[in-house]
């Protein structure tokens, strides 16, 4: 059986025609199943362990980028196939999954292709697409194997890539982010710094100075360790603390995607 | 961004999934191994190797001993280089140490403190 969960920002009345579609269109299909709003009031990943409990196999996420991530975690703990409804803004990953929205986000979820990926672990907790860490960064080590990884004091961000998704803030990326491959069975490490700038006049009417990616280092894991703790995000939501061991875990996430996915989805 | 020699656009050429690029964000201590294309742009401390390309831009600074199937060198090399096939020297590199390579180039400009060892049958003289 399928179980639909909506995110919580879906309870707005502005979506009730496009939930309302998505399930009539559900129904037509005939993969019906449990529907269930998310609320403020129960943890994500609670409703997710009872219902696996229950017997679920398949959850169906409908939502954002955020709503997809923050499941991640527990359907893979679960064991669980996972598939993906994207509705509203910032739905980034989503057209990499080869998904469309509404009624083409349905029909591949009916047609039921799976692709199983890699997953992250760190420390025990699993992400889907990156660590970053952007808070006393030159303060940070990261090792592996015989050479260590020393941030400087022009380093602004490091990010963990298991699965790159562009955003529309990204800008001067390096190629080479494109080819980050979720299947590989290897993480990205990506250093951003920050650039010079321009000088003199034209620096007052340029703004902000640009945060560019100029490192990238392909590795299966990476231990990252500090003097004191340091936060690091899990897929731009989840908080641990170093010292982290962040690698690639055992286990994959088996993913429903469309015809017109990324080529690195195979 | 990187590309700029022949030699560097010959290696490029192929599939570079496994490049590892170090940029000015990051130095590196201990050794340094790839199967891929390397390209150093930042600090590096210990040993670099890899069996395809290296490229030490401008602004790096490599303390290491370093092998490579082929070298484009255009900063700072303190340590014994061990290329297989071409090393190129471009007009801004210095290097102290020793180079062992089949096929050298030094533009002028260049610096080179160091002993030169070339294998005989792939070496050749142009006039």
């Amino acid at each position: 059986m399928y179980y639909y969960l909506y995110d919580t920002f879906l309870n707005d009345k502005r979506f009730d025609r496009t939930i309302d579609k998505i399930k009539e269109k559900l129904l037509e299909l005939d993969i019906n199943g449990k529907h269930i709003r998310l609320s403020l009031l129960k943890r994500i990943e609670e409703i997710i362990d009872d219902e696996t409990k229950r017997g679920i196999k398949t959850l169906v996420i409908v939502g954002n980028d955020s709503s997809f991530l923050k499941v991640i975690d527990p359907v893979v703990r679960n064991g669980l196939t996972l598939g993906f409804i994207p509705v509203g803004q910032n739905n980034h990953i989503a057209p990499l999954l080869g998904i469309g929205e509404n009624d083409e986000a349905c029909e591949a979820i009916a047609a039921r292709k799976l692709v199983e990926v890699d997953i992250g672990d760190a420390n025990g907790q699993f992400f889907f697409s990156n660590v970053k860490m952007s808070k006393s960064v030159s303060r940070l080590l990261i090792e592996h194997g015989n050479f260590k990884i020393m941030p400087t004091n022009n380093c602004k961000e490091v990010c963990i890539y298991n699965f790159y998704y562009p955003m529309k803030k990204d800008k001067d990326i390096l190629p080479e982010l494109d080819k980050i491959d979720a299947q590989d069975k290897k993480l990205d490490l990506v250093a951003k710094s920050q650039s010079q700038g321009r000088a003199g006049i034209l620096k007052i009417f340029s703004g902000k100075r640009e945060i560019r990616a100029d490192t990238f280092v392909e590795r299966d894991e990476f231990m990252v360790k500090s003097y004191e703790y340091l936060p690091l995000v899990l897929d731009n939501y989840r908080v641990i603390k170093t010292p982290a061991k962040i690698k690639i875990a055992d286990t994959k996430l088996k993913l429903i995607v469309g015809k017109n996915r990324s080529k690195l989805l195979k | 961004m990187f590309k700029t020699t022949q030699t560097e656009q010959e290696f490029f050429k192929g599939d570079s999934s496994e490049d590892t690029i170090i940029g000015r964000a990051i130095k590196i201590e201990g050794d340094l191994s790839s199967d891929g294309n390397i390209v150093i742009e930042g600090e590096v401390k210990g040993s670099v190797k890899t069996g395809k390309f290296l490229k030490v831009g401008d602004h790096a600074k490599v303390t290491a001993n370093v092998e490579a199937e082929a070298a484009v060198v255009s900063g700072i090399v303190e340590g014994n280089m061990t290329i297989k096939g071409r090393l190129e020297l471009m007009n801004t590199a210095r290097v102290d140490g020793d180079i062992q390579a089949s096929n050298l180039s030094i533009a002028e400009g260049a610096t080179f403190n160091g002993a030169c060892k070339m294998d005989k049958k792939t070496s050749e003289v142009v006039e």
